[in-house]
């Protein structure tokens, strides 16, 4: 899967979580969920859950914990493809 | 080191479905989900765990400096007794034990760590004024020298003149509600 491809679905799943409208806008790799999307943090959960529906992949605790931006999700969905 | 957590009830079932499978495995351990389900309440109970967890994370994470990290299960609340308006347990990280009281209304949950020296809630965003004013009176110093900033990894101090007062306090905030928690004594 292209990078791009994997871009585009992490924004359409976090929209929904998003309180910060704008953070969308300039919606790139250093996006922080919580800091510029205002995403609750009960809400990571959803987006967590959300993104291991998506790419059929499970996301472990350890890798959770350092998912904060849209280019850590990246990264970390990657990393389970490659390993599916 | 001190942290805090409000919830406001009628938001957080807006914004979340703790039903929703797989929900309650990422956030809690088997024991806490087992309370959870067995409890009487057991919506009441998600959310009044995942505040402590909340509230313990801000104080580790401040007590060590440490990067934000999102891992609710490295978090265990045990020894959870509810009475009638309040709640308190303990919450587990790693090595350290930490003390939690919550206090529970119909639409609003707010928990903090046992050396919370005063807490204030309020339905309104001038709790920063407040806590301010509060803390001017205590050290006799001026308020309008007082600010809040944060730091690199967001946590909130006091400064006065520009400097670290160095006076441990955590403030949450959500949806209608936003709450501080503050420990004098520590400074």
């Amino acid at each position: 899967m292209k990078e791009k491809e994997i871009l585009n679905a992490i924004k359409k799943i976090v929209t929904p979580y998003t309180q910060r409208q704008e953070g969308l806008e300039d919606f790139s790799e250093e996006t922080d969920f919580i800091k510029d999307l205002e995403v609750n943090s009960a809400n990571l959960v959803d987006v967590i859950l959300d993104v291991e529906d998506e790419f059929n992949i499970e996301i472990d605790n350890e890798s959770m914990e350092g998912m904060l931006t849209v280019g850590d999700a990246k990264n970390i969905i990657e990393q389970k493809l490659a390993s599916a | 080191m001190i942290g805090n957590d409000i919830i406001d009830l009628n938001l957080i079932r807006a914004q979340s479905n703790w039903q929703r499978k797989g929900f309650l495995q990422k956030l809690f351990s088997e024991e806490e989900q087992t309370f959870i389900q067995n409890s009487e309440d057991p919506e009441l109970n998600v959310w009044l765990l995942w505040s402590m967890k909340e509230a313990v994370y801000k104080a580790v994470q401040r007590k060590y400096t440490l990067k934000r990290f999102y891992n609710p299960k490295q978090f265990i609340s045990e020894q959870i007794k509810i009475n009638p308006g309040k709640a308190r347990g303990v919450v587990c990280y790693k090595e350290d034990v930490f003390v939690i009281n919550s206090i529970l209304f119909p639409n609003m949950i707010h928990t903090s760590t046992g050396n919370t020296e005063f807490s204030l809630i309020s339905e309104n965003k001038n709790s920063r004024f407040r806590l301010l004013q509060k803390i001017a009176e205590h050290k006799d110093i001026r308020l309008e020298y007082l600010n809040i900033s944060k730091d690199r990894e967001g946590i909130p101090f006091v400064s006065y003149r520009g400097d670290n007062l160095q006076i441990p306090f955590s403030l949450s905030h959500h949806g209608n509600f936003s709450a501080y928690a503050v420990s004098l004594n520590m400074s």
